[in-house]
This record gives C-alpha cells, structure tokens and sequence, in this order.
C-alpha cells in the first residue's frame, strides 16, 4: 500500500493552474482572432442599472445589483453614466498581477477568474486600468466578466441598446484598400517598371525620389530645376496627407509588413538605438557624403532604390544589391517597421515636409473611455501611440512627422475614438460634446 | 397551493431616535398578503407606532426584474391636514433599501443632535451630522460622501427644513424629489437630516422573471408607450409645459432613468447663469420646473437654488412675482427657506383635473399625466406595488396584472390579488391609519 502511493504521481497545485499566456497560432498574423467584447455606448446609457441588475443573477443567482460584473456610474457634475465592463484586453494586466494565476485568458478570447484558485485578495481590481473586476461589497468575492460565454445577459436586457457585443469588426475596409495599394505599388515599381520609385519619365511628367533628388543636387552642385521639380510631387502628397507614401505606397514598406507576419519572436533594440532622431542624421550624412564623393552614395544602399533597381523581372539582378533587401528587412526581428522608425532617410524627408501637413490623426481617450482597450497603440507599426496615456484617460498626442497614415488606429478602433482631421482643428472625438 | 412570492426579506427596521437605538422585527407573511406592501403595508406599520413616526418601506415588487421598480415610498401622517401622505421617493432609493436586508423602516422619536439613519446589511446605524445645518444640499451630499462613505442611495433635507419652512422637500440624492407634502418638515422634526441606504444584499428571484420583464418591455416598445423618453416629452404633456420646454431648449443632457426603467423621464441639464457653467441638474420634477419657466425665463438657475436649499419649486414659484430679475428671485427664494409661513394659496399643491386631497396624499408631486380617479388608482396601485408612479402613467397600457404577473404565475392567483390592490387602493385614498390587527 505504502509502495504504491510513491508511485503515483505527484500533482501540485501548480500543475492544476491553467497556464497564463494566451496561446497564439501562426494563423492569427494573417487572419488575427476577433476579440470578443461589449461595447458601451454613453450616449445611449440611461444609468437605469438594469445591466448590473441582470448580471447578478448569474454571477449570483440574485438580484443583487452590488454582486454584479458591470457597474454603472454617474459623474453628478457632468451628468453622464459611465460603465465599468471588462475589456477582456489582449494583455490583461489582471491576468499578470494575479498571484494565484487564477486569471486565464481562452482561446476564445473571453478572460476568466478560476474560482478555485482565486483568493479575492483584489489585486486584479488594482491592476486592471477599467477596475473591471469588481469585489462583491457583501461577501468579498471578485466578479468579473465572461461574457455570459458569448451571449451576455446585460446586452440582451440593456432597454436603450447602450451595450452591444461584438466580435471586432468582421471586414476593414481600409485594411484590404491598404493591402491593395500596396501590392500594386510593389507590382508597378519593383516588378513592372525597373527604377521606378528612383525616377520616373512618361511624356512629359517626371518623377523623382526626393532624398534622391537632395543627393543629386549635393553631389552635382547645382540646382537642376527640373528634377527638383519632379520631386515636389511626392513632397506636395506629404503636404496634403502627410507620409501616406510610407504607409501606403513604398514597396520596402510592403515587404516589412509582409516580414511581420513571419516574425517569430521580436527581439528589440537596445534603448540607446531607438532613436527617432537617428535617420535625420542619416539623411544629413547621405547629402552630405554626396557633396564630398561627387555621387548619390545614399542611393547605392537604399532599399527602397534597390528593390526596385534588382528583384524585378526586368532587373539587374546585381548580387550585392541582392543582399541589401534582406539584411535590412531582418530589423523586422528587432520592431516593426524599425527601418522606416529609425533609419529611413527617405521617410526623413517626407517627415520634414509633412511639418506642413493638412491632415493629422487624433486619438480621443474621452470618446473611447476604455482605457484598457489601447487597440490602437497595439495595431500602429511605428510605435507612436502612447499607451500610457490612454490608459491614463489622457488623449495621446501623436507626432505627425513620424506617423506614416497607414490608418490602422482609425480602422482598428471600436469606439470611433481615432479619427483623421484637419491639422487646425482642435477638438478631438468626444471632446466636443463636453 | 398559493405561488404567491413577493419579492422581500422579511424584515421590518425600527429605530428610535430618542433613545439612538435599533432593532428588527420580523415582516409577517400574512401582513404583507393582507396589505400587500408599498404605502398601503406602510400605513399598517404606522398603526403600530406613535403617529408622528415616519415610515419608509418598499413595495412587494421593488427591486425585482418588474419595469421601473425603483419606489421607496415615504408615509407619516401630515399634520397640515391631517391624513396620511405617501411620499414616492424614486431613482435607486427603493431597491438600495430592500437589498440592504430590510423592508421598511421605522423611525420613531427625534434626535436632540442632527444625525443621519445609515442602513446596510439588515442593521440601521445612527451617524450623528452636528455640523449639517444649514448647508445647502449639494454641500451636505459631499460631507456626506466623505464622512460616511459607501452609500448608493440617500434621501437629504437642506437648509430650509433646517430653518421649519413648511415648503421644504426631501431630496433624493441631491436632486429633489416629488415630496410637496412635508416629508422634510418630518425628517426635519426628528433631527434626521438623512437617511442613507447601501444595498450591498439580494434577493432570490423566480426563474421566468427575466424573461417576463423582456417580455412586459417589448410589449409596451411595441404598443409604442416608450417612444417618448426624456424629460421634455413628459413636461410638453402639462398644461404649461411649453414655457418649460422653451427654456431648457438646448440646454439639455443625456436622459436618467430610476432603477430599471425602460422609459427615461429625467433628463440632466446645464442650468447656467449660476457662475458653474458645467455643473449639471437632473430634471426630475416636471410640474416644479413648469411652474418655475411660467414665472421667469431663468427656470433652470432658479430650480438649481431650489434643490441647493431644499424646498419644493412649485411652491417657490408659486411665491416668485412674474419676470423679477435672476438676482432678486433667487434672493426671494432665500427668503422662502428662511421664513415659516407657508405661502397664500388654500390649494397649494394641487393639480387640474385631479381630487385634491387624493394628490396630497399621494405625496403632491407625482407628475400629473393623467386626470381624474384613473390618475388617483393608477399612482395608488404603483406606490403599493413599489414601481414608480410616473412609468405607471407613461406605460398605459401596462395593465395591473402585467405587474402582479411578478408575484405569482398563477392567473387566478392574479386575479384574486388585483382584487386586494383594488381594496388596498380604496383605503389608500381614504388616508386613513388602519386600525391595528385589521
């Protein structure tokens, strides 16, 4: 008997405890998992608590208003409800400070408390930025959000339709418009057209590169008007849309977003890299070594010049041009878009011309009010979104030089929050209606 | 066998104030089916004690999955006219007293110290409130909020039931209430400056209850009863509630509902003029404010004054002379609070097309959407049922049975107690204390 118990294996509690992480297949970097959650929508919120009401009797089977999930809340001096619902963030922040790791997060998204190994000592409230999870005032125990595992009661019952569930949006218009516009862009300039992006001459219209046109005019020491003037096009798109060129037309931008799906594990930059600031000096060093060798020398290594210049059908297919494709596409590993944040002297240039921009993107934390949503700074490739902030319930301020108007925040937000507006317009969404 | 299951705990607070003590009683079963509960169980529970005792109490169906069942209803005898009024005090009032563990509560004797009644968990604490007299409400919710932290619902008194004006009016949280028949004056002579309710409890429900309460609200969406939200389309149906209409034009906020009220009939606010441009009021007393645009185009900062010293705006309308500029009404209304003469009219309150005495003892304040004895058992039936009286009204075409539908599934059971809420309605306008033991 005594024998026999040694034999049998030794099950801690820790064996029992679901692992933390959630698991991510290879399949969601190109068809990304919806996220499931409930959607709230102030305007429509009357604070008549029927949400909490009919939460408790699941949570419960009472009706008992302070046991519920959700909790209404009114700020008195605005006059505006307000819900605290759990986002069932992709990182939960509740699910790393539990130290009982009673909080899981499914393969259907939804986050979870495993009653069996939560000890209600509240740090997830603490930890959460929404305090979703709420601690039950009567018995203490922690409530949180499931979802009703997919039907939630409090949206079947919500009488002004204030709360919705929703899987993520099932189609993003500007996601697949991007996607187009950039695998034509690549089609058109790297496989069709041999040195397109570089210069381009059809009749009578020229156009340049404008990095390359800097360098040009460096190294020749006059000012060719011509081909300054070809140049002003891509230079005047930046003016009127700032660096869409970046986010939707560059062909190395294309092939960077399409190393990112492949991307097993980044690695990161060390702190004394990132800077944002480092690809000005390049642009200075390329126009500079220009004027001192007598040639475009940035543009023998340019990645977006050599795409164009090697891999298409009609190209020169010269080996050490082969190579630079690669080797810089391996910053991918790194962050993404690492090249066109730190390094790109051509997106330098649009950067500075887009100091005149029209347009600029903003981000109302008001508007959202989901601080733990921060779905935007998660989506933006070039890391300008501050998720702090957000979830500091302060508006990010997003440098316009830097972002390249892909549009993901805009397409990706459920809230409405991120909207593109005129550079001279203060309000952002959400603000306006205070 | 009877499937009767009113939605309580069974429990009855009592609290005297002379004395700083508390205790509980148990509700009987046989006295909540004989009076069934709300003003008319209130009315019983009065019998029992000395008759300047106040009594709060919730109705059978308060805080239940019913539509709008957010009343808490107020019952003491008036001393004005003597006959029993029945304040109706809605918002989350209702539900945080019954899921504190009690039903009803009685308050007898007074305080010799302001203090205020803190009810949670089944036990009623007396917190003493030196400090409180004489601070505008909005002042007293923040001493409130600070020094007894916790509560989700509260019922205060200002400055001018401090001061034994006859107009004074029980607010509730701060944002008034449809009180225009002394249940400040009341709370004002027991030194009980508030009563402040915490329902951290809950009560088990029936199984079809959820889908009953989806099923009365599509019926009434679908009979197009809930089309109208807001505190606009309410006031719009009252005799001058153009006037009203006309001054919050542009001036109004998102809609509030009480505790799980599919048709919102509050609205907040921006009241301006008063130097806090973005502090907002909940527009909650239809005829008050209606009263008040009738005497000046500055309704809004006049009602804000009104709630800030706690008396009844219909009254001070009333008091206010036609179109006197914002500074001197305000100053008038100050005067009102201060002085302990009520104002000069024999009807006061009243409303056109209704009983008189029928409105006083409902509590004068219930939103007049209605006339006539329809309007008198329709309110009557929702203050013993525990569901607001103004949804009553909006809703209708919800029928009696809808809501007792609630209390059992068993239609000649439902039958047998609209019968009784008829019976109850009867006694309930008398205005008359039951006899003990009936």
């Amino acid at each position: 008997m005594e024998a026999s118990r040694q034999l049998e294996p030794r099950l801690t509690l820790e064996d029992l405890r679901p692992r933390t992480p959630e698991k991510r297949r290879f399949s969601d970097r190109f068809m990304p998992r919806r996220n499931s959650y409930i959607l709230f929508d102030p305007a429509k919120c009357t604070g008549c608590g029927t949400c909490e009401m009919i939460c408790s009797t699941r949570n419960v089977a009472k009706v008992a208003p302070a046991s519920a999930s959700v909790k209404v809340l009114t700020d008195e001096r605005l006059g505006k409800n307000f819900a605290v619902l759990c986002q069932h963030c992709r990182r939960p922040l509740c699910l790393e400070a539990c130290p009982t790791r009673a909080i899981e997060k499914g393969d259907d998204g939804i986050v979870r408390i495993n009653d069996l190994f939560c000890v209600d000592c509240g740090l997830c409230t603490m930890a959460c930025p929404e305090a979703a999870p709420l601690k039950d005032p009567g018995t203490g125990d922690i409530h949180k959000c499931d979802l009703c595992e997919g039907d939630p009661l409090c949206v079947q019952h919500c009488p002004e339709g204030a709360l919705t569930y929703t899987r993520g949006k099932a189609f993003r218009w500007i996601k697949a418009a991007r996607w187009g516009v950039q695998a034509l862009s690549f089609l058109f300039l790297v496989i069709l057209v041999v040195g397109t992006f570089c210069y381009f001459r059809a009749g009578t219209v020229e156009l340049s590169c404008p990095t390359g046109t800097l360098q040009n005019i460096a190294s020749s020491g006059t000012l060719i008007l011509v081909g300054a003037s070809s140049a002003l096009a891509l230079l005047i798109l930046t003016v009127l849309f700032g660096r869409v060129f970046c986010g939707w037309v560059c062909p190395f931008g294309f092939v960077l977003d399409l190393v990112d799906k492949i991307v097993p594990k980044r690695i990161g930059w060390p702190k004394f890299l990132k800077s944002r600031m480092a690809k000005y000096g390049i642009l200075g060093g390329a126009v500079g070594s220009s004027a001192a060798l007598g040639y475009q020398a940035f543009c023998t290594v340019c990645p977006i010049g050599t795409l164009c210049r090697s891999y298409g059908v009609t190209s020169f297919m010269q080996s050490a041009e082969l190579a630079i494709v690669p080797a810089l596409a391996a910053t991918e590993l790194a962050e993404r878009r690492s090249w066109c944040r730190y390094l790109c002297p051509v997106g330098a240039t649009l950067g500075i011309a887009s100091l005149l921009r029209l347009l600029k993107i903003v981000i109302g934390a008001r508007k959202c009010k989901k601080f733990s949503c921060i779905q935007c700074a998660e989506v933006c490739p070039v890391g300008i979104i501050n998720a702090d902030e957000l979830r500091e319930g302060i508006s990010p301020k997003i440098p316009m030089t830097e972002c390249i108007m892909c549009l993901r925040c805009v397409d990706r937000c459920p809230y409405d929050a991120a909207k593109i507006r005129f550079r001279w317009q203060k309000s952002t969404p959400g603000e306006a209606n205070t | 066998m009877s499937l009767y299951q009113p939605f309580y705990n069974g429990k009855i607070g009592v609290v005297d104030l002379t004395t700083l003590s508390s205790y509980t009683l148990d509700l009987s079963a046989d006295l909540c089916r004989d009076h069934i509960g709300g003003a008319s169980l209130n009315a019983r529970v009065l019998s029992e004690y000395e008759s300047d005792s106040l009594v709060f109490g919730t109705g059978p169906l308060t805080g239940s999955l019913a539509p709008a069942s957010a009343l808490l209803v107020g019952t003491f005898r008036s001393p004005r006219w003597d006959h029993l009024c029945h304040v109706p005090c809605m918002l989350r009032s209702g539900p945080e007293l019954k899921f504190s563990g009690i039903d009803c509560l009685v308050v007898r004797g007074a305080a010799k110290e302001p203090c205020a009644l803190s009810v949670s968990r089944g036990r009623v604490r007396v917190v003493p409130l030196p400090d409180s007299p004489g601070k505008p409400v909005y002042e007293l919710m923040q001493m409130l909020r600070q020094g007894a932290p916790g509560f989700r619902a509260s019922i205060v008194t200002g400055p001018a039931a401090d001061r034994n004006c006859p107009h004074a009016s029980a607010s509730i949280g701060g944002h008034g209430s449809p009180d225009r028949v002394g249940l400040a004056a009341r709370m004002a002579a027991k030194n009980l400056k508030a009563l402040l309710l915490n329902g951290v409890g809950g009560l088990p429900f029936r199984e079809d209850h959820p889908a009953l309460s989806k099923a009365t609200e599509k019926r009434l969406k679908d009979s197009g009863a809930l089309s109208n939200k807001g505190f606009l389309p309410v006031v719009r149906t009252l005799d001058d509630g153009a006037e009203a209409a006309k001054v919050v034009r542009g001036r109004l906020g998102r809609n509030r509902a009480c505790y799980h009220c599919p048709c919102p009939c509050m609205t907040w606010a921006a009241p301006g003029k008063t130097g806090t441009g973005k502090e907002s009021i909940l527009l909650m007393d239809h005829a008050g404010l209606a009263a008040l645009s009738r005497k000046s185009e500055d309704a809004l900062p006049l009602l804000k004054r009104c709630l800030e010293l706690g008396i009844d705006p219909l009254a001070a309308a009333q008091a206010l002379r036609e179109d006197r500029p914002l500074r001197e009404a305000l100053d008038a209304l100050e005067a009102l609070a201060a002085a302990g003469t009520p104002i000069d009219d024999e009807d006061y309150p009243s409303a056109p097309g209704i009983e008189t005495r029928d409105y006083r003892i409902l509590g004068g304040g219930i939103t007049p959407l209605s006339t006539g004895r329809a309007w008198a058992e329709r309110a009557a039936s929702a203050l013993i049922l525990g569901i607001c009286p103004v949804f009553m009204q909006i809703a209708a075409r919800l029928d009696r049975s809808d809501l007792l539908r609630f209390l059992s599934p068993d239609m000649e059971e439902v039958k047998s107690l609209a019968v009784r809420l008829d019976g109850q309605v009867e006694m309930l306008l008398e205005g008359k204390i039951p006899e003990a033991g009936v």
